[in-house]
């Protein structure tokens, strides 16, 4: 395989005083090496927690990863990896930012403490050699005098350079993947435009694959090889990113796609999906989507498993099976 | 215009005092800056703009939940700044907020029943049984189920809840409902379901929104006219359709042009701002945008306060340029082919 990420039906159970919240449910998706893919989905649909599944982050308990679960990247799985090795693959093979950069940050480090204890943790290189690096990545990254910056403290900084800084810390040891959870949600829109070409540019510079978790279509347009659309703890539609946006098959993926506001849309609201995204603890029985559906039919009682619409282009949606099925 | 209009908000300004004891002569931050605008009766004006704007403190200033540091607001032709107690009282009959977080800004012991019926006997606009079946009603027209109201704010889903501060806004009848970030804390689904709903509560009630919002393309969903909020000053006003088609202020341009498009066939150039937004210490004395500008042709005059140029009837940049715009601050020049 050449698949650098290859997670293969993760599921991931909270224990909750509603009962056992199946928060993600058997998902599968490949990421190649250099790729980005976008995983895609509304809050609740299960794609923050796939990514901190595959980290290794959740607290088990309350936390429960199937154990038919597997996440093998670069052929190793990481979920049954010793914490000693799994803490090399954070940082030098994996790394990561998340939404809110400030949480991220410790306050009473300075920025290049930050990155050069990354490099430290993951080379033997001299205090002096990382703290040269750490300049450098600082540099990379946009941010302005990044030698004096380096000294800084993180509330020094305003959000869009602290999200710099998260990315500088995130490159140090040079990883071969990078997860970004909604790494410009939390930003201004001039700032979130910076930001994604930021990271498209490193992606490439630093031939780097990317998992990038994001609620925003438009996002995940500007800068994905291929979408994950997620929905009730189960990926529904997977495709290269033209196809996907152009020639959606799952409703709920051209639900999405309807709803999202958009400059050069239609100049009034479209509410084109009913309902909201159920609890965990209560996902509907056959097709999750089912009762917000307007094409729901009597076949929709049983769950499609993923179907595929053209080579590289899944659904679970039985109107991939039957085009002229539907309500009668 | 503005003898007709509803609310008029004249040289408005606010500010407050920065809590660190700082180096600076001026430690005080200028959140509004001289802002001017007119809602009417009926319409919706939108106040567009990034955080620290002073979006979000227009509004609260024209609820009566900060007083303004100068400027006037007058509601149908009458100031409101002198009001308190009984006129107070009338004007937010008649003046409704929405915020942002609807969990923040319900009780969560209160059942939200009782939530939206509070204002209802406040007001003394029904009690007992009435303003019972009054209550229902409004959660029915909010698009939600009477059986509701016994419900708690936490076991309702974001769109229920912010359906529930929207019914309890609604409650004592008002005129005008001053929107804060309405559907911005919602899933893009249940986003568009509350915006229908707003567009047809307007239609329906002949109801006045004041917009505030930092999303242009829900924005351009939902306004008929819009004003660009920059440092505390707004940088640009234009009728909705004309903004979003000839903007004519660099900032409008560039914020334009950073809306993330849900399509990966257009590549639309984006009009970059240099740097990242000032502080916002002490008060500014020329074009806010000045240190960041985009516009190649932006010279000394710019140190100086821009007058508000006219472009076309209700359409007005507060830029020396904006008569024309260079081609090279156009966020459409670069979409791609396959369009």
């Amino acid at each position: 395989m050449t698949s650098l990420l290859d997670v293969r039906d993760l599921s991931v159970t909270f224990t909750t005083h509603a009962g056992p919240a199946r928060a993600v449910d058997g998902v599968s998706f490949t990421i190649a090496p250099g790729e980005t893919l976008a995983l895609v989905g509304e809050s609740g649909c299960g794609k923050t927690v796939t990514a901190l599944a595959l980290l290794r982050l959740l607290r088990e308990p309350p936390a429960t990863i199937g154990t038919a679960s597997r996440v093998l990247f670069e052929g190793e799985d990481l979920l049954r990896l010793a914490p000693e090795p799994m803490r090399r693959v954070r940082g030098a093979g994996i790394g990561m930012v998340f939404q809110e950069p400030a949480a991220s940050l410790n306050p009473v480090l300075t920025i290049g403490t930050h990155i050069e204890e990354t490099i430290r943790a993951h080379e033997s290189v001299s205090r002096s050699a990382a703290r040269a690096r750490a300049v450098e990545l600082l540099g990379t990254v946009g941010l302005p005098e990044p030698a004096s910056l380096r000294r800084r403290y993180p509330h020094e900084l305003s959000g869009g350079m602290q999200q710099r800084a998260m990315l500088a810390i995130a490159l140090a040891a040079r990883p071969r993947l990078l997860i970004a959870d909604e790494p410009t949600t939390a930003l201004d829109v001039t700032l979130q435009a910076q930001i994604l070409e930021l990271l498209a540019r490193l992606a490439a510079e630093f031939r780097m694959a990317m998992l990038l978790i994001t609620h925003n279509l438009g996002v995940a347009a500007g800068i994905a090889n291929r979408v994950a659309v997620m929905y009730a703890g189960r990926i529904v539609e997977t495709a290269d990113c033209e196809t996907l946006f152009a020639h959606p098959a799952h409703p709920y993926t051209a639900g999405l796609l309807k709803a999202a506001p958009r400059l050069d849309g239609p100049a009034r609201p479209t509410a084109a999906i009913p309902g909201s995204v159920p609890p965990a603890t209560a996902w509907p029985s056959g097709c999750r989507f089912r009762p917000r559906c307007d094409r729901a039919w009597a076949r929709c009682q049983d769950e499609p498993p993923s179907l595929a619409v053209e080579p590289n282009h899944q659904a679970r949606c039985w109107l991939v099976d039957d085009p002229t099925g539907g309500p009668t | 215009m503005s003898a007709a209009s509803l609310l008029a908000v004249e040289g408005l300004r606010k500010t407050y005092p920065v809590a660190e004891r700082a180096l600076r002569r001026d430690a005080r931050v200028h959140a509004v800056d001289g802002v001017s605008f007119t809602v009417s009766r009926g319409e919706t004006l939108a106040l567009v703009g990034e955080s620290g704007a002073g979006k979000s403190t227009i509004g609260r200033c024209i609820v009566h939940l900060e007083d303004a540091d100068a400027g006037r607001i007058t509601y149908d032709g009458q100031d409101i700044g002198p009001w308190r107690g009984a006129d107070l009282k009338a004007f937010r009959r008649r003046v409704q907020m929405v915020f942002q977080d609807p969990y923040g800004s319900l009780n969560p012991r209160m059942r939200v029943g009782t939530a939206v019926r509070e204002p209802v006997e406040v007001h003394r606009i029904a009690k007992g049984r009435e303003a019972a079946e009054r209550v229902a009603a409004l959660f029915e027209e909010v698009g939600l189920d009477p059986d509701f109201r016994r419900r708690f704010p936490h076991e309702l889903s974001g769109g229920q809840r912010q359906r529930v501060g929207i019914a309890r806004a609604l409650a004592p009848g008002p005129e005008l409902l001053v929107l804060d970030e309405p559907v911005s804390a919602l899933d893009v689904s249940v986003q568009a379901q509350v915006l229908s709903l707003l567009v047809d509560l307007q239609a329906r009630r002949g109801l006045a929104y004041l917009f505030i919002a930092h999303d242009l393309a829900v924005v351009r969903q939902v306004a008929h006219r819009v004003a660009v909020l920059y440092l505390g000053r707004i940088v640009e006003e234009a009728p909705a359709g004309r903004l979003f088609a000839d903007a004519r202020h660099p900032y409008t341009r560039a914020l334009l042009s950073a809306v993330p498009v849900p399509d990966p066939r257009v590549h639309h150039v984006r009009v970059p701002l240099l740097g990242d937004p000032p502080s916002r210490h002490g008060a500014i004395a020329g074009c806010p945008l000045y240190p960041r500008c985009p516009d190649p042709r932006r010279d000394d005059r710019c140190r100086e306060r821009p007058p508000d140029e006219t472009v076309a009837l209700g359409h007005w940049a507060a830029c020396h340029f904006a008569a024309s715009p260079p081609d090279s601050l156009s966020p459409r020049s670069g979409e791609g082919a396959g369009r």
